[in-house]
C-alpha cells in the first residue's frame, strides 16, 4: 500500500512497433494500452510503463524501480539489440538470483525466436506467445512490424488474458504456493492447442507445468530431458502422436519409464475420427495394455481436464495419508451406547492413545456427516470392531456387509483386524461372518481389553 | 371522486407486464408469491447456489427480479451485506460469449470511461470471454478484473438455463465442450472461496432430467433448488387485485371470479392472465364511458382470457401485407421449435441468422419484428425501447404465445413435421451414401418434393437441425431425377407395347374381315362352278346323243344333206359352249385354291404372334431373374459392408482371439460376396490380428539386420541388401527363409546408396554417395569387385540391358551412360537431370526427371521418341514398367499409369487414387496378380488392383518410417527395406492372411459373440469345419 504507483518496463525493437497503414499505433503501443486500460479496471493505483528500446540498457536502478520487465520477444529483437547487455546487468547484479528476475521478467513472444538465442537471464518460466506456434513457418514472419493478424482474434486475447492475469497477481504481490507439478508432453504438433488449454487450467490450480521452454536450458545436459522432468513431477500427460510410428524397442522404452509414476494419454475425439490415425491409435491402445500406470484416456478435453484434476488430488492425498498414518485407527461400531467411564479409560490408557486413534460411532444424529465418515474410515482405518449386543441380526448383517466392503476402497492399505464382539445372548450365523473374528465378552465397556490386546 | 378517476385515467400506468417477466424496478406490482423470495434467499445464503425450477409460466424469472433481487438489495442475507450487483446472462446459443456479453452490459453501464476509446471497447468485446476461456476459474478471474465489484457480492442470475440442453445438443465436439466448460465455470464459482459470487439459475422443470449431462452439477442441483409451487386460488386473486389497487383502480368482484374460473388449472396460465389484465386495463382506459371499475363489459372486448392473446397477436400479424405475412410466419418458426406433442421451447436468434434461415433483408425483418414489440404488445423481445441491429436475439417473450395463439401453434407444428422431412431425408442419404439404402421413391417422395417447394429451405435453416443439407438436397433430386426416369421408362415401354398390340390387332382384324370375304366369295364361285360344270355335262351328253342320232340317221340325213349339216354346225357350237364351261369351272377352282392358301398364311401369322408373346414371357422371366441378381447384388452389398465394419472392429478388440476371429469373419464375408479382393479394411484387420498372435511375424529371416537402404531379389532365390553401414549382404532364400547371409562387399568409409542386380544374377552394380560405383562379380565363387568413377557427378539409377550384364547408368551431369565390356561411355544427353530409369525395350528407354518429364528416348538413334508427360514441377522417384504400362511415382507421393499402345504412344493415363503425400521411392508390378505396389518414405505400402485402378488402395501401415526399397518374393510376398531396422517380409495377399490366422486361433467365436458382433439377422455360422476344435479335445 506504501506504493502509489506501479512501473512496468517493455523492452522492444523499433522494429516491431512499426504501424502499418491502417492503424494508428505498433503492435507494442496496443500491447501497453491494452495492458494499462485492463489493468485500470482491477487497480486504482497509477500504472507507469516505460519503454525501453534496443538502445536504451535496463540498469540495476531500473530493476530496482520497476515492478515488472517484459521483453517483446522477436528476432529483430534477438539479434539486434544489446540484450546480452541487459543481462549481464542483471545477472551481475543479482548474482544469477533467477527467482528473482523470475518474478519481475517476462518473456513476451511476438514472434519465432530460437530459445537458445536467448541469454541465461531470459529463462524465465512465465512466457507468452502471440504467434500460433503450431504453424511453424518462419516465412510467415518476415514481416512482424506493426500491426498483425492476431490482434483482433481469439487467439490474441487468450494470450492477453494470460498476460494481464499474471500481471495482476505480480502487481499485487499474490504468490500462490505450487501444488503440483505436472507434466505435460510437447512433442505433439497435432496437440498444441490441447497442451495450451490443459497447461492454462492445471496453472490456474496452481500447478508447475514441465516442460516450459525456459528450463529447457536445463535439460539440454540430461541424456533423457524427458525422464529428467518425468521425474519431478507428480503426474505426466501424454498424448498419442508421440508413441505413433516408433519402433518396438523404442516404444518400450517410452512405455517403461518410472512405472511408478501415473501417466494419462489424452486422445482427442476429433484426431481419433481422422481415418489416418484411426487404427494407429487403436494399435496404441491395445499396446499399453500391459502398463498399469499407464492410462488411455478419449474424451472431450473439458472432461479430461476433470480427470487431470481428479488424479491429481488422487496422488497428492495419498502423499498425504502417507504423511499423516502415525497412528493406527481403529474404527469401533456399537449398537449400544458406551459409557462415560469406559470411555475415559481408553482415552487415559496412554499405551492406547499414543497408539491408536479411536473412532466411534455409537449414536448417530446426522445421517450425512455420519455417512462421510464412515466412508472415510472404511478408506483408512486399521482396525474394524463391531459391538453386538443388542442382538438385532438386521443391524448386524448390514455393519458387517459394511465393512466387507472396505477393501473396495482403499489405496493399498492393508486391513489388519476385523472384530465382533458379542454376549453369550447374542445369537447370529457365524458361517456368514467367518472373515471376522468373534470375541466373546459380557458388557460393551470391556472392549478395553481388546483394544489393549492390539497393543500388545 | 369518480369524476377524479375517470379524469385521471389517462395518465394511469398500466400495472400489468402481460407475456414479459416483472422487470426489477416493478417490484411493487408483483403479487401472489410473497415469502417465496425469502426461501429462494435462503438456499442462496446457505450454498451460494440456487436452482429456481418452475413449468413454463410459472414465473421464475418474474420471481428473481421482482421477488429474490429486491429482497437481496435489501440487505436479507446478513452475513453477505446488502452490497450486490447482478449481472444476468442466458446461455443462448453461445453460453460462454454470451457470460462475457453479461459482465461487458454490466462494466458498461457503471463505467465512466469513454465509450469511444477503442481499447475499452476491444478489450469488453474479446478480453472477458477470453478470460472465461482460460480456465474454469474464469468467473473468479473475470470476477477480480472488475473493480466495480470489489466489496460487494456478485449475483450471477442464469436466466432460462435450459438452453444450454439445447445447445449441447447439436452434438459437435465443440459443443459438448463448451457447454461443459460453461457448467465447469459455474461450479468452480460455487466451489471457490476466494470472492464472494452467488450464482441463481432458473430452469423450465421438465428438462430437469436433461441436467444428468453434468453428473456435479446435478449434485449441486439436489443439494439447492426451489421449486416453484403453483398458486393458489388466493394467490391468483391477490395477483389480480393487487396491482389494480396498486393502479388506484378498481376491478369489479365477479370479474375476478371470472377471470379464476377462465384460467382454470392449468399451470401456464399465468402469463396468459397478464395479457388479458393487460389488455383489459388498457380497453378500460380507452373507453370513455363512465364505468368507475373493470368489469365484464372490458374484459369481454378483449376476447377473454381464451382469446386475447391470440386476438392480440393477429392484430400484429394482419397489419402486414400478404409478402409480409409469409416472412413473418417463416420468422416464428425460426425463433420456435416443438419439444412433445402439446409443448414448444423458444429458439432466441439473433437476426443476422433469422435473416439467412429465411433468406430475407434484415430491414424487411426488423418492419414485422417491430409490429410484434411495440408499446403494449411487446410479443417479440428485445423490448420496444431497443433498437434492433443484426446481433439483436429475438425471441417470443413467453412460450404460452406458443400454445395460445393457434396461428403460431400451426407454424410450429408444420416446422416439426419440415424439420422431421429433413432429418428423414438425411438420415436416408447418408444411408444411400453408405451404400445400405436406396433412393426415395413415392410416396416418400412426393411428400419431400412437395415439402421442398412449399418450404424452400436454406443451408442456415438446414444447420438448425442437422449439417447435411447438401447431402439432402442432392440426395432429393437423385431420387426425384431417378423416379422420373423411372416413369419415362415405364411410359415408353407402355406406349410402345400398346403400338405394336394396336398393329397386330389392325393386322388380324382386317385379315379376318378379308379371309371371311373371300371365303364367302370362294364359295360362291365354286357353287356357281358346279352348277355351269352340271349344265355344261348335261349338254354335252345332250350333244353326244344329237350326234349318235345324227350318224345313226346319216343314210337317212343323206338325203337330208343340208337339214344334217345344219345340225352338225349346231352340234359344233353346242361343243364350243360345253369346254367353255369347263374353263370357267378351271378358274373357280383357282380362286378357291388363292382364297385358301390365303388363309394358310393368316394361320401361319397368327402363330408367329403366338410365339411373340412366348418370347415376351420369357424376356418377362429374365427380366425377373435380373430382378433377383439385383436383390442378390445388394446383399452381397450389405453383406461386404458389414465385411468391413467386421474388420474395422476387429482392429478395437482387445481380447486376441476375438480379434482374429472377427478379422477371419470379414475376411469370409468379404470373398463369399464378391468384395474387392484388395480390401484395405480387410487387409489391415487381418494384418493386425496375425500380428497380435505373432509379433515378429513379419520380420524378414526374424533377424535383426541394420535398415535396408536397398535390395534386389533375383532368379527367386538370391537377395541382395545393403544397409547404411555400407555392406552388401546376400542371402540365399529358400522357402521364405534364408538362414544366413554373407557379406560380399565391405569397403570402409564407402556408403552404398543402390544395388542392382541382372536378372541371371551376374554381376551386382553398387551406387554410392560419392563418384564411385562398384561393379562385383557375383556368379563366381571369388567375387571380383572393379571400382568406376563418373567424372565430377553421382549415379542415380542402372537399368540392365536385357540378358547382357551391360547396363545404362543415369547421372546428376544430365547424361546417360552406357556400361559395356568393362568401360563406360558418355551415351546420351538428356539435357535434364533424370533420376530414374527403365528399359522398356531393348532400344527404348524411360526416363523422369526431376522437373517431372516423363520421356521415352530412342537408344538407337540416340534421341527423343516420344514425351510421355511434360514436366509439372513433381521429381520422378521410380519408374516400373510392364505390360505396357509405365509406372511412375513422384515426391508429391502420386502414382500415375500410362498405357502405351504397341509403338509406345500414350493411350490413356489414370493418377491413382490414395496417394499418402510423400515421396514415392520405389514401385513395383506383380502382373500375375495385376498389382502394383509403391512404397514410400512416409512409411507405407500400397497395393492397387490393376484390373480396377480406381480403387482405393491396400494399404500396409505398419512399417511407419520410410521405406526404402521394396522387392517381389513370389507373387504374393513382398520383402520392405526399412529405416526403423527391421527388415519385413509382408504377404501381400489378404489369404494368406486368413490362412495363417486360422491355424493360429484356438477357438471358434461363439454364438454370443456372434450376434454381439455380426447380428442375429444372420444364421450363426462358426468359422471352422466343426472338427478342429472337437478333436484338439479329444
Amino acid at each position: 500500500m506504501t506504493k502509489k504507483h506501479h512501473n512496468i518496463i517493455i523492452k522492444f525493437t523499433e522494429n516491431d512497433n512499426i504501424k502499418s497503414e491502417n492503424q494508428d499505433l505498433g503492435w507494442v503501443d496496443y500491447f501497453a494500452k491494452f495492458l494499462t486500460s485492463a489493468l485500470s479496471y482491477r487497480i486504482k493505483e497509477k500504472v507507469n510503463i516505460i519503454y525501453k528500446n534496443e538502445l536504451e540498457l535496463i540498469t540495476k536502478e531500473d530493476f530496482d524501480n520497476s515492478n515488472l520487465i517484459f521483453y517483446i520477444l522477436s528476432p529483430a529483437m534477438v539479434f539486434s539489440s544489446n540484450i546480452n547487455q541487459d543481462s549481464t546487468e542483471l545477472e551481475q547484479a543479482f548474482n544469477f538470483d533467477i527467482p528473482l528476475i523470475n518474478s519481475k521478467i517476462k518473456k513476451v513472444f511476438k514472434a519465432p525466436v530460437k530459445i537458445e538465442d536467448l541469454p541465461l537471464s531470459l529463462s524465465t518460466p512465465t512466457y507468452y506467445r502471440f504467434f500460433d506456434n503450431s504453424l511453424i513457418n518462419e516465412q510467415n514472419y518476415e514481416t512482424y512490424e506493426g500491426w498483425n493478424e492476431f490482434q483482433e482474434n481469439e487467439s490474441y486475447w487468450q494470450v492477453f488474458a494470460d498476460v494481464l492475469l499474471d500481471t495482476l497477481s505480480t502487481l499485487e504481490n499474490k504468490n500462490s504456493e505450487v501444488s503440483s507439478r505436472i507434466f505435460i508432453s510437447d512433442k505433439n504438433k497435432s496437440y498444441y492447442h490441447a497442451r495450451n488449454v490443459i497447461k492454462r487450467e492445471l496453472k490456474a490450480f496452481n500447478a508447475e507445468i514441465f516442460p516450459d521452454e525456459d528450463f529447457s536450458i536445463e535439460a539440454n545436459y540430461m541424456e533423457d530431458p524427458e525422464e529428467f522432468f518425468m521425474k519431478k513431477c507428480d503426474m505426466s500427460i501424454h498424448f498419442p502422436d508421440e508413441f505413433v510410428g516408433l519402433t518396438i524397442e523404442k516404444r518400450k522404452k517410452a512405455f517403461d519409464k518410472l512405472p511408478e509414476k501415473k501417466r494419462l494419454i489424452w486422445f482427442s475425439p476429433t484426431e481419433s475420427q481422422q481415418p489416418e490415425k484411426k487404427a494407429k491409435y487403436n494399435e496404441l491402445k491395445i499396446q499399453l495394455k500391459p502398463y498399469p500406470n499407464i492410462e488411455a484416456v478419449e474424451t472431450t478435453i473439458e472432461e479430461f481436464k476433470e480427470i487431470i484434476k481428479e488424479n491429481i488430488n488422487k496422488i497428492i492425498q495419498k502423499e498425504e495419508t502417507v504423511l499423516q498414518s502415525v497412528k493406527q485407527i481403529i474404527y469401533i461400531i456399537s449398537d449400544s451406547k458406551l459409557d462415560k467411564k469406559s470411555l475415559d479409560l481408553l482415552d487415559k490408557d496412554k499405551s492406547i492413545s499414543q497408539n491408536y486413534e479411536l473412532k466411534l460411532i455409537d449414536n448417530v444424529e446426522n445421517v450425512t456427516d455420519y455417512r462421510h465418515l464412515h466412508y472415510e474410515l472404511l478408506r483408512k482405518a486399521d482396525y474394524f470392531i463391531i459391538l453386538f449386543f443388542r442382538n438385532n441380526l438386521p443391524w448386524l448383517n448390514s455393519m458387517s456387509a459394511e465393512i466387507k466392503k472396505a477393501p473396495g476402497f482403499r489405496n493399498d492399505k492393508e486391513i489388519l483386524g476385523k472384530y465382533i464382539i458379542f454376549n453369550e445372548n447374542s445369537v447370529f450365523n457365524d458361517g456368514k461372518l467367518s472373515d471376522f473374528e468373534l470375541i466373546k465378552k459380557d458388557e460393551p465397556s470391556q472392549i478395553i481389553e481388546v483394544v489393549k490386546k492390539l497393543a500388545v | 371522486m369518480q369524476e377524479n378517476n375517470i379524469s385521471n385515467r389517462e395518465n394511469k400506468v398500466n400495472p400489468f407486464p402481460g407475456l414479459r417477466p416483472f422487470g426489477i424496478e416493478e417490484s411493487y406490482l408483483y403479487f401472489g408469491r410473497e415469502g417465496q423470495s425469502d426461501e429462494v434467499l435462503s438456499i442462496l445464503e446457505k450454498n451460494r447456489f440456487v436452482n429456481i425450477l418452475g413449468s413454463s409460466g410459472t414465473g421464475k424469472s418474474s420471481l428473481m427480479f421482482s421477488g429474490v433481487i429486491p429482497t437481496l438489495h435489501g440487505g436479507f442475507i446478513s452475513k453477505a451485506g446488502s452490497e450486490w450487483e447482478i449481472i444476468t446472462a442466458k446461455p443462448g446459443l453461445n453460453p460462454i460469449k454470451n457470460l462475457a456479453l453479461g459482465f461487458k452490459k454490466h462494466i458498461e453501464s457503471k463505467s465512466q470511461d469513454d465509450p469511444t476509446d477503442f481499447s475499452h471497447q476491444l478489450i469488453n468485446e474479446y478480453l472477458f470471454e477470453a478470460v472465461l476461456h482460460k480456465s474454469t476459474k474464469g468467473l473468479s478471474d473475470l470476477f477480480k478484473l472488475n473493480k466495480y465489484l470489489k466489496g460487494k457480492n456478485l449475483l450471477l442470475y442464469l436466466d432460462q438455463f435450459e438452453e444450454i440442453f439445447r445447445f449441447r445438443k447439436l452434438g459437435e465436439t465443440k459443443h459438448i465442450n463448451e457447454s461443459l466448460a460453461y457448467v465447469n465455470l459455474i461450479l468452480e464459482a460455487i466451489r471457490q472461496s476466494e470472492v464472494p459470487i452467488y450464482i441463481a439459475l432458473s430452469m423450465r422443470s421438465d428438462f430437469l432430467g436433461d441436467c444428468e449431462q453434468f453428473p456435479e452439477l446435478t449434485n449441486k442441483i439436489n443439494d439447492s433448488h426451489y421449486l416453484i409451487p403453483q398458486m393458489t386460488r388466493e394467490q391468483k386473486k391477490l395477483v389480480i387485485t393487487g396491482p389494480v389497487a396498486v393502479g388506484n383502480a378498481k376491478i369489479s368482484n365477479r370479474l375476478v371470479q371470472r377471470l379464476l374460473n377462465d384460467m382454470g388449472d392449468r399451470f401456464d396460465q399465468l402469463p396468459v392472465l397478464q395479457h388479458a389484465l393487460m389488455r383489459t386495463w388498457d380497453y378500460w382506459i380507452d373507453s370513455k364511458k363512465d364505468d368507475d371499475q373493470i368489469d365484464f363489459i372490458h374484459y369481454e372486448a378483449i376476447g377473454g382470457v381464451n382469446e386475447a392473446l391470440s386476438r392480440h397477436a393477429d392484430e400484429a400479424f394482419y397489419e402486414l401485407n400478404e409478402e409480409e405475412k409469409e416472412i413473418c410466419e417463416k420468422l416464428f418458426k425460426t425463433i420456435t421449435e416443438k419439444r412433445s406433442d402439446n409443448d414448444g421451447i423458444r429458439r432466441p436468434t439473433p437476426l443476422k441468422e433469422i435473416s439467412k434461415i429465411v433468406d430475407e433483408e434484415e430491414h424487411i425483418l426488423i418492419k414485422i419484428i417491430d409490429k410484434f414489440r411495440i408499446e403494449g404488445r411487446a410479443l417479440l423481445t428485445p423490448r420496444e425501447e431497443y433498437e434492433l441491429h443484426s446481433d439483436s436475439v429475438i425471441d417470443i417473450s413467453h412460450e404460452a404465445l406458443m400454445r395460445v395463439w393457434y396461428r403460431l401453434k400451426n407454424w410450429v407444428q408444420e416446422e416439426s413435421q419440415s424439420a422431421q422431412i429433413y432429418l428423414r431425408l438425411s438420415e436416408a442419404a447418408n444411408k444411400f451414401q453408405q451404400g445400405s439404402g436406396g433412393l426415395w421413391r413415392p410416396p416418400d417422395l412426393q411428400l419431400a418434393i412437395e415439402w421442398r417447394n412449399s418450404t424452400k429451405p436454406t443451408l442456415k435453416w438446414a444447420l438448425q437441425y442437422e449439417n447435411n443439407f447438401e447431402a439432402v438436397i442432392l440426395f432429393l433430386e437423385k431420387s426425384e431425377e431417378s423416379y422420373k426416369k423411372e416413369l419415362e421408362t415405364k411410359e415408353l415401354l407402355q406406349k410402345r407395347r400398346l403400338r405394336r398390340s394396336k398393329v397386330i390387332a389392325t393386322i388380324l382384324g382386317t385379315a379376318a374381315v378379308l379371309s371371311i370375304i373371300f371365303l364367302v366369295y370362294a364359295f360362291n364361285q365354286s357353287r356357281i362352278a358346279e352348277r355351269q360344270r352340271e349344265i355344261a355335262e348335261s349338254k354335252s351328253q345332250e350333244a353326244q346323243r344329237e350326234s349318235d342320232r345324227a350318224k345313226e340317221s346319216e343314210l337317212i340325213a343323206q338325203r337330208q344333206k343340208i337339214e344334217a349339216n345344219k345340225s352338225s354346225i349346231r352340234a359344233n357350237a353346242e361343243r364350243e359352249k360345253a369346254e367353255y364351261s369347263f374353263l370357267l369351272v378351271q378358274e373357280a377352282r383357282d380362286v378357291e385354291k388363292k382364297a385358301r392358301e390365303e388363309l394358310a398364311i393368316k394361320a401361319t401369322e397368327e402363330e408367329k404372334a403366338r410365339k411373340d408373346a412366348q418370347e415376351k414371357s420369357k424376356q418377362l422371366e429374365l427380366t425377373n431373374l435380373q430382378l433377383e441378381d439385383e436383390k442378390n447384388n445388394s446383399r452381397q452389398y450389405s453383406m461386404r459392408a458389414i465385411a468391413s465394419s467386421l474388420s474395422v472392429k476387429s482392429l478395437q478388440q482387445e481380447d486376441d482371439e476375438l480379434k482374429g476371429l472377427l478379422a477371419l469373419l470379414g475376411f469370409r464375408f468379404n470373398i463369399n460376396n464378391e468384395g474387392y479382393e484388395n480390401n484395405n479394411d480387410i487387409y489391415n484387420g487381418l494384418f493386425y490380428a496375425v500380428k497380435n498372435y505373432d509379433p515378429e511375424y513379419y520380420n524378414a529371416f526374424k533377424s535383426k539386420s541394420t535398415d535396408v537402404r536397398s535390395l534386389q531379389f533375383v532368379k527367386n532365390k538370391y537377395l541382395y541388401t545393403t544397409s547404411a553401414s555400407g555392406r552388401i549382404n546376400a542371402w540365399e532364400v529358400e522357402n521364405k527363409t534364408a538362414n544366413r547371409s554373407i557379406v560380399i562387399f565391405d569397403e570402409e568409409g564407402v556408403f552404398v546408396k543402390k544395388i542392382y542386380v541382372d536378372e541371371e544374377n551376374q554381376i551386382l552394380v553398387a551406387l554410392t554417395d560419392s563418384h564411385d560405383f562398384y561393379v562385383i562379380d557375383v556368379a563366381d565363387r571369388i567375387r571380383e569387385i572393379q571400382k568406376y568413377s563418373l567424372p565430377n557427378s553421382y549415379a542415380y539409377d542402372v537399368s540392365f540391358i536385357e540378358g547382357t550384364t551391360d547396363f545404362y547408368l543415369s547421372a546428376s551431369d544430365n547424361f546417360i551412360y552406357k556400361f559395356t565390356n568393362n568401360s563406360l561411355e558418355p551415351y546420351l544427353n538428356t539435357k535434364s537431370r533424370i533420376y530414374d530409369i527403365e528399359l522398356i525395350s531393348e532400344n527404348i528407354l524411360a526416363t523422369g526427371n526431376t522437373d517431372g518429364k516423363i520421356e521415352l528416348w530412342d537408344m538407337n538413334s540416340k534421341k527423343s521418341r516420344a514425351i510421355i508427360r511434360e514436366a509439372n514441377d513433381k521429381y520422378i522417384h521410380s519408374l516400373s514398367f510392364s505390360n505396357n504400362i509405365l509406372a511412375t511415382g513422384d515426391n508429391s507421393g502420386q502414382v500415375n499409369l500410362f498405357y502405351l499402345d504397341d509403338k509406345y504412344n500414350v493411350q490413356n493415363s489414370i493418377t491413382l487414387r490414395g496417394s499418402d503425400g510423400e515421396i514415392m521411392t520405389d514401385i513395383q508390378f506383380n502382373m500375375k496378380e495385376n498389382q502394383i505396389i509403391a512404397a514410400s518414405t512416409k512409411g507405407t505400402i500400397r497395393i492397387w488392383n490393376l484390373i480396377d485402378p480406381d480403387e482405393f488402395p491396400m494399404i500396409i501401415n505398419e512399417p511407419g518410417s520410410w521405406v526404402n526399397a521394396i522387392a517381389l518374393m513370389d507373387q504374393a510376398h513382398i520383402f520392405a527395406g526399412c529405416k526403423d531396422q527391421v527388415f519385413r517380409l509382408y504377404p501381400i495377399k489378404s489369404e494368406i492372411l486368413a490362412e495363417t490366422l486360422k491355424n493360429k486361433i484356438n477357438r471358434d467365436i461363439t454364438p454370443e459373440e456372434w450376434d454381439r458382433y455380426i447380428g442375429d439377422d444372420l444364421d450363426y455360422s462358426p468359422i471352422f469345419e466343426q472338427s478342429k476344435f472337437i478333436d484338439q479335445s479329444r
